[in-house]
């Protein structure tokens, strides 16, 4: 079998978010981590994306609207008279 | 054809057949989930109030259209993220789509970083998670929803492809296009004197 080929610096920013996902083939994602070894721009570059990939996936803490349970009885109320008014509008 | 979500289309039909308790109990659990990606999108906590209203309001005058395709959350996402856009145009703003690729300029013929490229590691990372937070809010729309879906709701790529009506491929794009935006904004924080 052909040695995998190595990706430039370009393919490997390319690849990243494939490759923190765990999309890549087992073949680009060696080759990748080959090239990760020789380039110490694409290994920062690569921490930063770790990191950015890291704190977008730490959930904010939710926060309703005070009255929403009070906004959502009413919307169900709402839809309820419509049902048995046999008036039903479009969704959208 | 089977439902790929048997329990959704269960609490879909019971809602369907008027039961309000289980839409409140739906709504009860995804609410806050929903009122964040609008809050998100639309920077405006009275208008995102409003999209939320009718989003939940067009989940239930559609119910009884739910297959079990897609979970009913990806579904009422897909609802809301209609309601949403219609409110960014009724405000006469632009959705700013981008699919331009600004690294292009960062490497040589060969794709070799520029021999002028610094990447220097971050060291403030107290300040990090605000810092990021401040450069998602600066995403154009179509990278901010599918970056807030896919990482901060933790949805399925599939279903986030779904709610955005795009094809998984150019997703898969449009996630790398923010994550890159994202980085770059963040780096030029993370060196500007504090």
């Amino acid at each position: 079998m052909n040695e995998p080929q190595m990706p430039s610096c370009q393919n490997v920013s390319d690849a990243l978010s494939d490759y923190l996902e765990g999309y890549l083939s087992d073949r680009s994602r060696i080759s990748l981590e080959q090239h990760l070894e020789m380039c110490p721009l694409c290994l920062v570059y690569l921490d930063h994306f770790r990191q950015i990939y890291h704190v977008t996936g730490k959930p904010e803490p939710e926060q309703l609207p005070e009255d929403f349970t009070d906004v959502m009885g009413k919307v169900i109320r709402a839809w309820r008279e419509e049902q048995d008014s046999g008036n039903q509008p479009d969704a959208d | 054809m089977n439902a790929a979500h048997p329990d959704d289309l269960a609490l879909a039909q019971q809602i369907g057949a008027g039961d309000e308790a289980a839409a409140a109990t739906f709504f009860t659990n995804h609410g806050g989930e929903l009122f964040g990606f609008a809050r998100k999108m639309l920077s405006d906590v009275n208008a995102a109030e409003d999209v939320l209203q009718e989003a939940m309001l067009g989940v239930l005058r559609s119910i009884k259209k739910y297959d079990g395709r897609v979970s009913l959350r990806a579904w009422s996402f897909a609802i809301l993220r209609h309601k949403v856009v219609d409110q960014i145009r009724k405000q006469s703003r632009d959705l700013l789509v981008s699919t331009a690729d600004p690294e292009l300029e960062n490497y040589d013929n060969s794709g070799s970083w520029n021999a002028n490229q610094s990447i220097e590691p971050w060291d403030k990372q107290a300040e990090l998670l605000d810092i990021v937070r401040y450069c998602l809010e600066q995403l154009p729309h179509n990278q901010r929803e599918a970056l807030h879906l896919r990482a901060i709701e933790g949805m399925p790529a599939l279903e986030v492809a779904e709610v955005l009506e795009m094809s998984y491929s150019n997703l898969r794009q449009t996630l790398h296009r923010g994550r890159q935006s994202v980085r770059r904004c963040t780096d030029q924080h993370m060196g500007a004197d504090s």
